[in-house]
């Protein structure tokens, strides 16, 4: 499904990534995990295609198709969706008015028809329910005043709207109360399905109790230098990540 | 010839249109006028009030200054849903076929009738508040009164339905109106007045509004200024307004069409706990499309309120052009003054010329304004797209939420929705 292959990112003069490899299969979940300023928001960013970074070498390609050519919304439109680890605030700008745009506008894309409004506000009651958002928030301008847990929230409601072939949660988890988390993860796994699969970026093995990764990687230093299953997670709760720094520059 | 010899030559034949009307107070204070014209002429660039507005496209178009416009019977409403008193003026001339009062307790009425009259109002108000001595465009509005809105609403009436005046140019010449208004509130009357201008002239069109507003004791005012005139009219007014002691004043003005618009506002404090608003919203888009707004607040007694508040969209190769001046005279202690404009600037050939002037003279006051101009916010515009918007569409979303909290301000609901679709429409080009 989603293949990067060496890709190298910079902001201005400055290298971030620095030859990421990585491979997620239809249905997969992959945790990434690494320490602040390694890189993984920009990953996240550069595969949705915010042009602030300069992509300067490998590739992307989602289901067959070179990725790094295309527009932000080309890439929503083909399945991709980032709930972003700082999500912006819109004043002026609807949430709901807002998503039942941005989901005609991917459906055009895909050769559908326009949702009606009667059928969009069915599609929000239902997804609102999943997600446990009061209705009094699709009303507001998006975003604006929201508190940090209703951000993260309203990230996952609009994921659950545009029904992605790919999510990527960046630290989707962080600033988000046990029971406000609990909700994320069952939203996420009711998801799941064998041909929609998720990168979720975390800082916290928690998360990963209740949205069960296949895979859980370490991205330091704009590299990703270790792979495993789900209990490399607790190795890097307990150890932290300096011994993987060791590790990997005695292998270079 | 020069436009201003033109305006000045016509006048005799101007005078000889007017019949037994030449013995009257009012037309002293147009043969006066026309001698300050004379004497000011058509402001250029030099002059510091015109300084980013240049008039040469106005002066250089060969205007027949007199009457020109045909006589159209009858020409499509605005807004229809909107129940309003409405006077509808076409070609500078009131229809009585398209206009229609609804209120009973208020005078609504062609100034024309007024000045005829040995009203006292008339005598007591009209000119008194124009400042015809100092500003050319006024000296020639007021030179050329005849027709326009005479309104009075009398001592704590509150007028029900908005009165909306409309303004429409349809002709296939080059032409010239001088619309005036005189507007007298008493003590404690309420009323919500309209101006919508929409002309559609294929050829040079020349609007030239002035009007004046008095506000009494307790009185409450709104007044707002919508401007779809097409690409040919140039469209220059002032609105002159007093305030007394705890009245409310405010203004709205909207301008999201016309060639070169130039808007001001004037208002005088002349009494204790005032309060005044004044909102508007540009958006030039077009080449040599000029939307200028100069405000002026002029803070003579202690106590008051002034809160303003522009926001222009600056397209393609549009120029907005903001000016806003508080003066805070030594007596007025306690004044709470307030000014914000902000732009977006929406291409590479767009350009926006704002200018706030603070002139405060007393020491114990509130005095704010701020001014900023910048793109379109880029991490914005790329959580929009990340969700599939296009980017077109993300803009124009983006765009309008910029534009959003002046159109709030409107309080009549089938005026909003109209400016609302208005603008859709506008920004959708
Ligand atoms: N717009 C920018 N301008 C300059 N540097 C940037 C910019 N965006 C990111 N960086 C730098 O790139 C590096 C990687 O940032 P990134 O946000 O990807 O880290 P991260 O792994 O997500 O960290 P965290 O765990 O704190 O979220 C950091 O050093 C950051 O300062
Ligand atoms: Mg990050």
């Amino acid at each position: 499904m989603l293949k990067i292959e060496g890709l190298k990112a910079r902001i201005e003069e400055k290298e971030i990534l620095k030859g990421v490899n990585l491979e997620v299969k239809p249905g997969e979940v992959h945790a990434i995990m690494g320490p602040n300023g390694s890189g993984k928001s920009t990953l996240a960013s550069v595969l949705a295609g915010k042009d602030t970074f300069e992509v300067t070498g490998g590739t992307v390609t989602f289901n067959g198709k070179d990725m790094l050519g295309m527009e932000p919304e080309e890439r929503a439109h083909e399945g991709i969706f980032l709930a972003f680890q700082y999500p912006v605030e819109i004043p002026g700008v609807n949430t709901a008015n807002f998503l039942k745009t941005a989901l005609n506008e991917k459906r055009e894309a895909n050769g559908q028809d326009p949702l009606s409004a009667a059928d969009f506000l069915k599609l929000m009651k239902e997804k609102m329910e999943l997600v446990e958002m009061d209705k009094a928030f699709i009303n507001r301008a998006l975003n604006e005043g929201f508190s940090g847990g209703e951000k993260k929230r309203n990230e996952m409601l609009q994921m659950a709207v545009l029904e992605p072939t790919l999510g990527i949660l960046d630290e989707t988890d962080s600033g988000l109360d046990i029971d406000a988390l609990k909700i994320v993860a069952n939203a996420v796994n009711k998801m799941r399905n064998a041909n929609r699969s998720f990168v979720v970026i975390t800082h916290y093995q928690r998360l990963l109790d209740y949205i069960v990764p296949d895979v859980v990687h370490v991205l330091q230093g704009g590299k990703i230098v270790k792979s495993g299953g789900k209990e490399l997670a607790l190795e890097l709760e307990e150890k932290g990540y300096d011994w993987l720094k060791k590790s990997s520059e005695l292998t270079v | 010839m020069e436009l201003k010899e033109k305006f000045v030559n016509a006048f005799q034949k101007f005078e000889g249109t007017l019949n037994g009307d030449i013995q009257s107070p009012a037309h002293a204070v147009r043969k006066k006028a026309i001698q300050e014209f004379q004497g000011l002429g058509i402001p250029t660039t030099k002059h510091e009030n015109w300084k980013y507005t240049n008039v040469n496209q106005l002066t250089q178009s060969d205007f027949s200054v007199l009457g020109s416009g045909q006589n159209i019977a009858s020409i499509e409403k605005v807004i229809p849903e909107l129940k309003a008193n409405r006077l509808v003026f076409i070609n500078g001339v009131l229809s009585e076929k398209n206009s229609v009062i609804i209120d009973q307790n208020i005078t609504i009425k062609n100034l024309k009738e007024a000045l005829k009259e040995d009203n006292v109002l008339i005598k007591k108000h009209f000119a008194q508040y124009a400042n015809y001595q100092k500003e050319a465009f006024t000296a020639l509005n007021t030179a050329y009164t005849l027709e326009g809105a005479f309104i009075h609403i009398p001592k704590g009436v509150q007028v029900e339905n908005p009165i909306l005046i409309h303004y429409k140019v349809v002709s296939d010449s080059n032409t010239v109106v001088h619309p005036r208004n005189l507007i007298v509130a008493e003590e404690n009357a309420q009323a919500t007045i309209l101006e919508l201008f929409n002309s559609e002239n294929s050829q040079s069109t020349f609007i030239n509004t002035v009007s004046e507003i008095v506000v009494d004791k307790h009185a409450n005012i709104d007044t707002y200024k919508i401007q779809l005139d097409n690409q040919n009219i140039f469209n220059i007014g002032s609105i002159y307004v007093h305030q007394e002691g705890k009245s409310t004043y405010s203004n709205t003005v909207v301008t999201l069409d016309g060639k070169l618009v130039r808007n001001n506002l004037n208002v005088f404090l002349n009494g204790e706990y005032c309060e005044t608003y004044m909102n508007g919203l540009y958006t030039p888009s077009r080449a040599k499309q000029l939307f200028d707004n100069h405000t002026f607040v002029d803070h003579a007694k202690p106590n008051c309120y002034s809160n303003e508040y522009y926001k222009g969209v600056i397209d393609g190769k549009g120029t907005g052009v903001f000016n806003g001046k508080i003066l805070v005279r030594q007596d007025a202690q306690k004044t709470n003054a307030f000014q914000s404009n902000k732009n977006i600037v929406l291409s590479d050939d767009a350009s926006i010329n704002t200018k706030p002037e603070l002139e405060i003279y007393a020491d114990d006051v509130k005095c704010s304004h701020g001014a900023t101009t910048g793109q379109i916010d880029h991490d914005a515009l790329f959580y929009l797209r990340s969700r599939g918007m296009t980017e077109k569409g993300a803009k124009r979303m983006l765009t309008r939420a910029f534009a959003n909290d002046i159109i709030e301000k409107v309080k009549i609901a089938e005026l909003k929705t109209f400016l609302e679709e208005q603008l859709d429409e506008k920004l959708a080009v």
